[in-house]
C-alpha cells in the first residue's frame, strides 16, 4: 500500500467564480467507446507539439499505432486505427483559428491489426522515458497540449496531478479518474522513479468524490514508495489553472514569466500519465475520453473515442443529429472556442464537446463596475486593460498586466455590460507576441547590419594596409636596387 | 443558510434594478418624515431624466431602447430628486434632472463615459445658481407637511411654516450662539425615537439598510461606506473636544446626505475609483472633503462638492491601488504608456 | 542714494549669486549624469524596423535614426509603415505625419527568393544584402535565408539574371491569430465602430 493523506486545502483562491457546474449530466451515463468512424482526420500542423510534417502518403496502409506525423518539437502523432490514407488535403481542423489545413485522412478497415512499441522495461532512466514519450505522441491531454517530455528536468521534486478539472461541464478527467485510476497512478509513480520524484500531490476538487475513493482504492492496491499527498479543493473556478494549483496545493507563487517546472514543480492532467502508463507498454496514444455534453444532446456522457473522430461522428454517438446544432464548443464553457464545421476530427487535445444555446446579449459601455477585478485570480484590473486594447495600445495593455492574464474568462462571466474581455485579452496576448518576434528579428537584424559594415570596414582597412606595406615593399627594394647600383658603379 | 450571490448580477439593467429596489426603504422613509413633496420630485426627476435620456440618445444618433431599458437615466432622476430639497419647486427638480442627464452624462458619450458623479453635477450646479432654493425648502420633519401644503410647495408657493434649513445648517447658523446643552434642547433632539435627530435617523437607517443589502447582494463593495462614514466620524470626534462650537458626531453622520451617500452617491462605479483599495481612498477623500467644506466652507452639506472633486482624482487613485498581480514582486504603480 | 545703490547692488549680487549656484548645479548635472552616446539615436532606432533598405535615402536605419534626430521628417520608412510614424511621433513628442509612400510599396511583409535555377553564381546580391543574408560563392548557385532577410528589396537590381524575385514572407505552418471580437466603441448600437489597431 502506497502512503498517501487526504488534506483540505488551507488556502482559498482570491478571485475566481462558482459557475454552475452542470457536471451531472454527462456523468450519470456509463463512459462507453465509440463505433469507428467513417474517417479519420489528423492535421499536420495542429494536432499538438508543433507544426509537422506527414510520415506517410496518399495509398499507405497504415496500422493502429503507425506513425503518421512528425512534429517540430519531435512528437509523433500515429495513426489511431489500422486502415488506408485516402487523402492528404486542406481540411477543417478542431482549432480556435477556424481555418482549413494540410490533414491526413485516413479510411478505417475495421481491422483489428497495431504496430505498436516494444514495453519498457524498468529499470530505465529519464532519457528513454522522454524518448517513449515523444514516440507515443504523449501531450498535455489537459487542453493545452504542450509536449510532456519537455517538462521532465531533472531536480524535479514534486508531480502535481492535475485532477481540479474546474471547467463547468467537464467530465472527461473525472471519468478517467473514475475507469482508469490505475493506469493515472501507475503513470505517476513510473515518473517518480524515473525522475527521482519524492512526493506526488493530487489536487482534487471536492465535487469528485467517486473519482477521490476510487484513487484511494488504487493507492491502497499500489506498491509504489512514493508519497501521495491528495489535497481537496474548494470547488471554485479557476482552480484548476497550473499557477493556482501550485499555489493552492504548495504555497508556492510562480513568479510572473517563470513556469512551475523552473521551480522543480510539474504539473500533469490524468489522462497524459495514464497515457504515459500505456506509452511504457508500448501503446501510443490512439484514443482518448471525451466528455460530450450540454443542453443542446440528447443523450450526453462520456465516450472513448479514437483521436480524428469527426465532431458530427460523436454528436450522432449521443443521439442528436449534427444538422441541428450551428456551433459546438470544444472545452468547456469558460476558455472552449466555438467550431461550426463538424467534420473537423478531434484531436488530443479535445476533452470535451459542448452543445448548448446560449444567446450573449448585445454588448454595452463598460460601467467601471470593477466585476472583473474582483474576480480576477491573477488580481489585473481588466476593465483597464480592454481599455487599453480597444483603443489600440498595446504597451497601456502590457503595463497593467496582460502578459500576466490566464485567459481563464472569469471576467468574461461576470461582466455586467457583456463585454467579450478574455478575446480581447487573447488578442492582444498574440499581438505582443508577434511584436516581440518582430523586435527580436529586427534586433538580429540590426545586429547583422553592424557586422557586416564593421566587417567591410576592417577589410578596406586590411586592403589598406596591404596597399602600404606593398609600396613601402617597393620602395625599399628600389632602394636596395639603387644602393646595389650606386655600389657596383 | 442563505447562500450570498457569488458575483454581481450579470447585466446592467439588473444592477440598476436593484439599486432602485434597495432605495424603496428610504424613499418610504423619507416620505413619512417629509411629506409628499419627495414623491413629486421623484415624479418630476425621473420623468425629465427619461425625456432628456431620449433627447440626447436621438441628438447623438444612438438606439434608444438598450439605454432606456437598463434604467441608467432614472436611477440618476431618482437620485437627483432624494438629494434636493423636499420642498423644492417643480423648475428645480426639473432642471437639476436635466442638467444631470444632459451635461453630467451625455456631454461625455453617455453611460460608462461620464468622470464625474451626473446626479451630484445637477445638485451643484444647482446649490450654485440657485442658492436660497436649495439651503431654505428643506422640510422640518417635526411639521410634516400634508398634501396640498406639498402641492402648493411643488408649484412654488412653499410656506415658511414648514421649511427651513436643515439641521446641519442650523449648526453653522442659529445654534452658534447656543451652546452644546441648550443646542440639544431643539424637539428635533428631544423627541427623537431614537436618541438622534427626529425623522433623520429613520431615514438614514433606511437607506442603511438598503445599502447594508446592496453589499450582501455584491453590487458595492463596503470600502467605499466604510471609508466615508469611518472618515467623518474620526474626524468630528476628534474635533468635538469643544460640544459647544463642533457639530456633533452623529449629526454629521446622519443629519446630512452621509449615509445616502455613503451607500448610493460614492458606489457610482463609472465616475469613482474601481480597485477596492482605490474606493477605500475614495471614500476617505470624500470623507476628509467633506468635513473640510461643512465646517469651513459656505455650504451647509458638501457631500457633492467633496464627490465630483474626488471623482477627478479617482484614476490618479485607480493608478496607484492596483492589487499585486500574482507572481510579481510588487504591485504596477502609476500610468502606463508614453503619452 | 546710498540706500537705493545698496538695494540695486544686494539684488544684482544676490541674482549673481543665484546665477552662479544655477550655473554650477547644470555643471555638475551634466558631469555626474553623463550619457555615452546618444540615447535619443538609440530609441529612434529601436523604433525602425531595421530592414536597412535605404528606402528613406540614407544607408541603413541607423543613418536615418541619426538623420531624424538631427530633425529630418519622420515619414520616410516605407517598410515601417504608418505604426512607425506614429511611434516616432509619439517618442519625439511631435504630431505625426501621413507616410511618405505609395500605397504598393507600404507595409507589405516581403523576403527575397532566388530561383535557384536561373542563378549564375555572380554573388552582386550578396555583395548588396545590408544584412549578409544571402549565402553562396562565386559560380555556385545562391540562396536567401528567408529568415534572416528582412524584405529590403536591394539585391533584385543588382542580379544580372533577374532572378530574385520578392514574395510575401511566408508563415509558420501553424501560425494563427484570433479575430478580433466586434468592437462596440461607445454606446453606439448596431454599428460596429473603429477598426482595431
Amino acid at each position: 500500500m502506497a502512503e498517501y493523506q487526504i488534506r483540505r486545502c488551507d488556502r482559498q483562491l482570491e478571485g475566481g467564480i462558482h459557475p454552475e457546474t452542470h457536471k451531472d449530466l454527462s456523468t450519470t451515463e456509463p463512459c462507453v467507446f465509440v463505433d469507428d468512424p467513417k474517417r479519420l482526420v489528423f492535421p499536420i500542423h495542429f494536432s499538438g507539439g508543433g507544426p509537422g510534417e506527414a510520415l506517410v502518403a496518399v495509398g499507405d496502409t497504415v496500422s493502429q499505432g503507425t506513425p503518421i506525423i512528425k512534429c517540430q518539437s519531435g512528437i509523433i502523432h500515429v495513426a489511431s486505427r489500422a486502415g488506408t490514407v485516402i487523402d492528404i488535403t486542406d481540411h477543417a481542423i478542431t482549432h480556435p483559428s477556424a481555418n482549413q489545413s494540410a490533414s491526413i485522412i485516413i479510411e478505417p478497415s475495421g481491422l483489428k491489426e497495431q504496430s505498436y512499441l516494444d514495453p519498457l522495461v524498468w529499470p530505465f532512466d529519464a532519457d528513454s522515458l522522454r524518448n517513449r514519450a515523444i514516440e507515443a505522441g504523449i501531450l498535455g491531454l489537459g487542453g493545452a497540449g504542450f509536449p510532456s517530455f519537455k517538462k521532465w528536468s531533472d531536480g524535479t521534486q514534486t508531480l502535481i496531478i492535475n485532477a481540479a478539472e474546474c471547467e463547468p461541464y467537464l467530465t472527461a478527467d473525472d471519468t478517467l479518474m473514475r475507469i482508469d485510476t490505475h493506469s493515472m497512478i501507475r503513470g505517476a509513480c513510473m515518473l517518480s522513479r524515473t525522475l527521482d520524484i519524492k512526493t506526488i500531490v493530487i489536487g482534487i476538487e471536492d465535487n469528485k468524490p467517486e473519482a477521490l475513493e476510487a484513487i484511494e482504492d488504487a493507492l491502497k492496491e499500489s506498491r509504489s514508495d512514493c508519497f501521495f499527498d491528495i489535497v481537496l479543493l474548494d470547488t471554485k473556478y479557476p482552480s484548476g489553472s497550473e499557477r493556482h494549483l501550485v499555489w493552492l496545493t504548495l504555497g508556492i507563487e510562480v513568479p510572473t514569466g517563470s513556469r512551475s517546472v523552473e521551480l522543480g514543480v510539474i504539473v500533469h492532467n490524468p489522462g497524459t500519465l495514464a497515457a504515459l502508463s500505456r506509452a511504457i507498454d508500448g501503446k501510443p496514444i490512439t484514443d482518448r475520453i471525451v466528455t460530450l455534453t450540454g443542453e443542446a444532446l440528447k443523450a450526453p456522457k462520456n465516450v472513448i473515442a479514437p483521436i480524428g473522430t469527426p465532431i458530427n461522428h460523436l454528436i450522432e454517438a449521443t443521439d442528436t443529429s449534427p444538422s441541428s446544432l450551428t456551433s459546438i464548443t470544444v472545452g468547456g464553457p469558460m476558455m472552449g472556442y466555438a467550431v461550426t464545421e463538424f467534420t473537423a476530427g478531434i484531436t488530443k487535445t479535445t476533452n470535451c464537446l459542448l452543445a448548448r444555446d446560449v444567446e450573449i446579449p448585445p454588448e454595452s459601455p463598460c460601467i467601471r463596475c470593477g466585476a472583473c477585478a474582483t474576480v480576477c485570480p491573477i488580481r489585473l484590473q481588466p476593465q483597464q486593460m480592454v481599455f487599453a486594447l480597444k483603443g489600440g495600445s498595446l504597451d497601456l495593455a502590457v503595463h497593467e498586466g496582460l502578459g500576466d492574464c490566464i485567459e481563464c474568462a472569469a471576467c468574461n462571466a461576470v461582466c455586467p455590460s457583456h463585454i467579450p474581455l478574455a478575446e480581447w485579452f487573447r488578442l492582444g496576448r498574440f499581438e505582443v507576441r508577434d511584436q516581440a518576434n518582430e523586435q527580436r528579428l529586427a534586433s538580429e537584424a540590426r545586429e547583422r547590419f553592424e557586422a557586416r559594415n564593421a566587417r567591410l570596414e576592417r577589410i578596406a582597412q586590411e586592403q589598406e594596409a596591404k596597399r602600404a606595406a606593398r609600396k613601402a615593399k617597393t620602395a625599399d627594394a628600389l632602394e636596395k636596387a639603387r644602393k646595389a647600383r650606386e655600389q657596383t658603379a | 443558510m442563505i447562500k450570498r450571490p457569488d458575483y454581481p448580477p450579470r447585466d446592467t439593467a439588473l444592477v440598476m434594478r436593484m439599486v432602485l429596489i434597495a432605495l424603496i426603504p428610504g424613499i418610504v422613509a423619507m416620505t413619512v418624515f417629509f411629506g409628499p413633496g419627495v414623491l413629486f420630485n421623484l415624479t418630476a426627476a425621473i420623468l425629465t431624466a427619461i425625456v432628456s435620456e431620449a433627447l440626447c440618445l436621438r441628438l447623438r444618433q444612438r438606439e434608444l431602447k438598450p439605454r432606456l431599458i437598463d434604467l441608467s437615466a432614472v436611477l440618476t432622476g431618482v437620485l437627483i430628486a432624494l438629494a434636493l430639497p423636499q420642498a423644492a419647486p417643480w423648475w428645480l427638480v426639473i432642471a437639476a434632472s436635466a442638467a444631470s442627464v444632459t451635461l453630467g452624462k451625455h456631454l461625455y458619450g453617455g453611460l460608462g463615459q461620464n468622470p464625474v458623479n451626473p446626479a451630484m453635477l445637477g445638485y451643484a450646479l444647482m446649490l450654485i445658481s440657485a442658492p436660497v432654493a436649495m439651503t431654505t425648502l428643506w422640510i422640518n420633519p417635526l411639521t410634516t407637511p400634508d398634501f396640498l401644503t406639498a402641492w402648493s410647495a411643488f408649484l412654488g408657493h412653499s410656506s415658511d411654516a414648514v421649511t427651513g434649513a436643515t439641521t446641519l445648517d442650523l449648526y453653522k447658523t442659529e445654534f452658534r450662539a447656543l451652546t452644546a446643552t441648550e443646542a440639544s434642547r431643539n424637539p428635533l433632539f428631544t423627541q427623537a425615537h431614537l436618541g438622534f435627530i427626529y425623522g433623520y435617523e429613520w431615514v438614514a437607517l433606511a437607506y442603511l439598510a438598503g445599502g447594508l443589502w446592496l453589499i450582501y447582494q455584491r453590487v458595492i463593495t463596503w470600502h467605499t461606506p466604510v471609508g466615508l462614514l469611518t472618515t467623518l466620524l474620526v474626524i468630528s470626534a476628534f474635533f468635538s473636544f469643544d460640544p459647544d462650537t463642533a457639530t456633533p458626531v452623529w449629526v454629521h453622520l446622519i443629519a446630512g446626505a452621509g449615509i445616502f451617500a455613503a451607500f448610493f452617491i460614492l458606489t457610482d462605479p463609472v465616475s469613482g475609483a474601481t480597485s477596492p483599495k482605490g474606493r477605500l481612498w475614495f471614500a476617505i477623500g470624500v470623507g476628509i472633503l467633506t468635513y473640510l467644506i461643512r465646517t469651513h466652507g459656505q455650504y451647509p452639506d458638501a457631500i457633492a462638492f467633496a464627490v465630483l472633486l474626488m471623482n477627478f482624482a479617482a484614476p490618479m487613485i485607480d493608478h496607484y491601488t492596483r492589487p499585486r498581480i500574482m507572481g510579481r514582486e510588487a504591485s504596477v504603480k502609476g500610468p502606463g504608456g508614453q503619452s | 542714494m546710498t540706500e537705493a545703490l545698496l538695494t540695486v547692488g544686494a539684488g544684482v549680487l544676490g541674482l549673481s549669486f543665484i546665477g552662479l549656484l544655477g550655473g554650477a548645479l547644470l555643471q555638475y548635472a551634466s558631469k555626474a549624469f553623463k550619457v555615452d552616446g546618444n540615447p535619443l539615436v538609440d530609441s529612434i532606432d529601436a523604433l525602425l524596423p531595421q530592414t536597412q533598405c535605404g528606402q528613406c535615402g540614407h544607408p541603413g536605419c541607423k543613418p536615418y535614426a541619426e538623420a531624424i534626430a538631427n530633425g529630418e521628417a519622420i515619414n520616410r520608412c516605407p517598410p515601417g509603415g504608418q505604426e512607425t510614424v506614429d511611434r516616432l511621433a509619439n517618442l519625439l513628442g511631435v504630431e505625426s505625419l501621413p507616410l511618405d509612400a505609395d500605397e504598393t510599396t507600404a507595409d507589405q511583409d516581403l523576403v527575397a527568393v532566388i530561383i535557384e535555377e536561373e542563378c549564375i553564381g555572380c554573388t552582386k546580391c550578396i555583395q548588396a544584402c545590408p544584412v549578409d543574408a544571402i549565402i553562396g560563392a562565386a559560380k555556385l548557385m545562391h540562396t536567401v535565408i528567408v529568415d534572416d532577410c528582412t524584405g529590403c528589396d536591394l539585391c533584385v537590381d543588382p542580379c544580372p539574371v533577374d532572378c530574385i524575385d520578392m514574395v510575401p514572407r511566408p508563415k509558420a505552418p501553424d501560425y494563427w491569430m484570433p479575430q478580433p471580437p466586434n468592437v462596440i466603441s461607445s454606446d453606439r448600437f448596431g454599428q460596429i465602430g473603429m477598426q482595431h489597431g
